[in-house]
């Protein structure tokens, strides 16, 4: 009963923040997508880190280095990076975003290229992007539930909990379902009511938790192993018949996952995806000003480095000492479960909670803005009332949460990481689109939308070359990771193609590259 | 302490971006073949002590940019299109 108490207290203050910002709220656009371009630089340093931190950084991180071994640390060290894009590319969007009322990342290359089916290429790109991400969050929360309910012995009139299954009058499902369709209709709700604001306001509360949870979680760990020592010595004596002693603390891992080429690409692909992913994005729109971006990078860049090396590091690494066959996602859930009080337990489950809800809600808010913003108003409803599109971006949360809802309880659909890699190459197909608008007057839109569409189909092709009958390579030639295969080929259209085609209008150029 | 012109702060920005490549090069690209052995110092793995003197390296480049190029930048009033302004507090010395 008592994780369930604690889930319900955590539950009903992020509700109450999400009706707070809802009250405060007015029903417009601007308001329901960029909470008015207001925000101040704790919501934004907040806003950022939580929508970053997800199931990936709380179950996901630790299951790799528990599958793979050291080599995902290294992973982490795109948080640095991150952190610096925050203001680099941050700072110059909402710059354009306040002169010209841009919302969404579309408004911004349709603008500049005066290209309306760039900005449809770029919609689909973020939702793209939104779907597999909101995924594994709503995985994530079916992995709890499946976990911490397995002592837990509920009877309340219809309600029966227990032995990983939800029994409801003739209804009965797994746990995992039940928690998987719990994290959702919660997000979904507080979204639909409050907009951004709401998102921004509990991602304030869900970011000092989970921020809580990845320390402490990590120095627990540590204690249980008796000190670092302990944990690394223990790790580097894991052996079996596949893997010799010290494969957990050699490069490529037990498992042979991590080479250096793949440690280097993946790393780019995942902090340059995303920080141009849409989500993020209209985060830099929504900030208050450059002063609150500034503050954000230092703060993202400090505090979730730390969080990753001294939390998420030891959990995974000592999660493998301590559970040697478990499944890695859920690792740990299970040190969570196994080790703590009830009540602690509970606290630190709620934490994960806060890290999937606070990415799966920007997710999801973000892809209603693309499709209303990029496809309803200019393809559809040109004349469509405010209010209008406040309601249509709330059907289109509801169907999302849906979609991803059922994908997310499809059985074998892989490891969080995986998926969640997935969505990031597919973003950071975004990111030459910001080359013309941001630094180079050379680019042009024929070289955006060749280097996007032929970015695309290599990162596809090198993604799943046995689904085009290709035999030479397997996934992620020569060790280099597909999204970056992608991401090269669509810098190098763009530059090509740019070369021999029309730059934009002087005007335009004039407007957007003011010195 | 006297206020650095425009060009100097675009050549430390230049520098600043080579010296965090450099460390992002040791930390995640071919540095990590110097120290890929399973040896352990002080009963740390060797690449995670690696990993974390790289991070921190990078984080410092991050901090002495925010305090020599972006703390005190002056930030232009910005006018959006419904009129409102946009601007960032703490404006420069």
């Amino acid at each position: 009963m008592t994780p369930l108490v604690v889930i319900f207290i955590y539950v009903m203050v992020t509700f109450g923040i999400g009706v707070a910002a809802w009250w405060r709220g007015r029903v417009t656009t601007a308001d329901f997508y960029i909470a008015g371009r207001s925000q101040g630089y704790i919501v934004t340093a907040l806003a950022i880190m939580a929508t970053f931190f997800s199931s990936f950084a709380m179950l996901g991180a630790p299951g790799m280095l528990y599958k793979g071994g050291i080599g995902f640390v290294f992973f982490m060290l795109n948080v640095p990076i991150c952190g610096v894009l925050i203001w680099i590319i941050g700072k110059p969007l909402w710059a354009l975003g306040k002169r010209f009322g841009y919302i969404t990342p579309s408004d911004l290359v349709a603008d500049y290229y005066k290209s309306e089916s760039l900005r449809v290429l770029v919609s689909l790109l973020g939702i793209v992007y939104v779907i597999p991400y909101a995924v594994i969050q709503f995985q994530g929360g079916g992995y709890l539930f499946d976990v911490i309910t397995q002592q837990s012995d509920v009877q309340l009139g219809f309600f029966h909990l227990a032995g990983r299954q939800v029994t409801i009058g003739a209804f009965s499902t797994s746990t995992f379902i039940a928690g998987a369709v719990f994290l959702a209709s919660i997000t979904m709700i507080y979204t639909i009511m409050g907009g951004m604001r709401a998102v921004s306001w509990t991602n304030v509360f869900q970011g000092a938790l989970l921020v809580i949870g990845m320390i402490a979680g990590g120095l627990i760990t540590v204690w249980l192993l008796g000190g670092v020592e302990g944990l690394f010595g223990k790790v580097a004596a894991i052996q079996s018949e596949t893997a010799p002693a010290g494969s957990f603390i050699t490069l490529p891992g037990p498992a042979g996952m991590f080479s250096v080429p793949y440690i280097f690409t993946f790393t780019l692909v995942a902090s340059f995806g995303t920080m141009a992913s849409p989500s993020q994005w209209m985060r830099y729109y929504s900030a208050k000003g450059p002063s609150a971006l500034r503050r954000s990078m230092l703060i993202f860049a400090i505090v979730l480095t730390t969080c990753y090396l001294f939390g998420t590091a030891f959990i995974g690494l000592g999660g493998r000492v301590l559970f040697p066959d478990v499944t890695p996602d859920t690792v740990f859930l299970e040190i969570l479960h196994q080790y703590l009080p009830l009540v602690l337990a509970s606290f630190f489950v709620t934490t994960i909670m806060a890290a999937a809800m606070s990415t799966a809600n920007g997710n999801l808010h973000s892809l209603a803005a693309l499709i209303t913003q990029d496809i309803y108003v200019p393809f559809l409803r040109r004349g469509a009332s405010q209010r209008e599109l406040v309601w249509i971006a709330r059907l289109l949360i509801t169907a999302a949460s849906v979609l991803s809802l059922w994908i997310a309880i499809q059985p074998d659909i892989g490891m969080i990481v995986q998926i969640g890699l997935i969505s990031m190459a597919v973003a950071l197909q975004m990111f030459p689109s910001l080359i013309g608008p941001l630094w180079w007057k050379g680019a042009t839109r024929a070289g955006t939308v060749w280097g996007i569409v032929l970015g695309m189909a290599v990162l596809i092709v090198t993604f799943v070359p046995d689904k085009f009958g290709i035999t030479a390579f397997g996934r992620s030639p020569l060790g280099i990771h597909y999204g970056f295969w992608g991401f090269m080929v669509n810098l190098a259209v763009l530059w090509l193609v740019s070369r021999i085609s029309s730059r934009p209008e002087e005007a335009t150029l004039a407007r957007f590259h003011q010195e | 302490m006297q206020e650095m012109t425009r060009e100097q702060k675009k050549r430390l920005f230049r520098k600043l971006l080579w010296l965090f490549f450099g460390a992002f090069l040791m930390s995640n690209g071919p540095g990590l073949y110097l120290v890929n052995s399973p040896r352990l110092i002080a009963g740390i793995p060797i690449l995670y002590l690696w990993g974390l003197f790289w991070a921190v390296v990078q984080i410092l480049i991050i901090v002495y940019a925010y305090q020599k190029l972006w703390r005190y930048e002056l930030e232009v009033e910005i006018t959006g299109p419904d009129g409102e302004t946009g601007v960032g507090k703490g404006a420069g010395r």
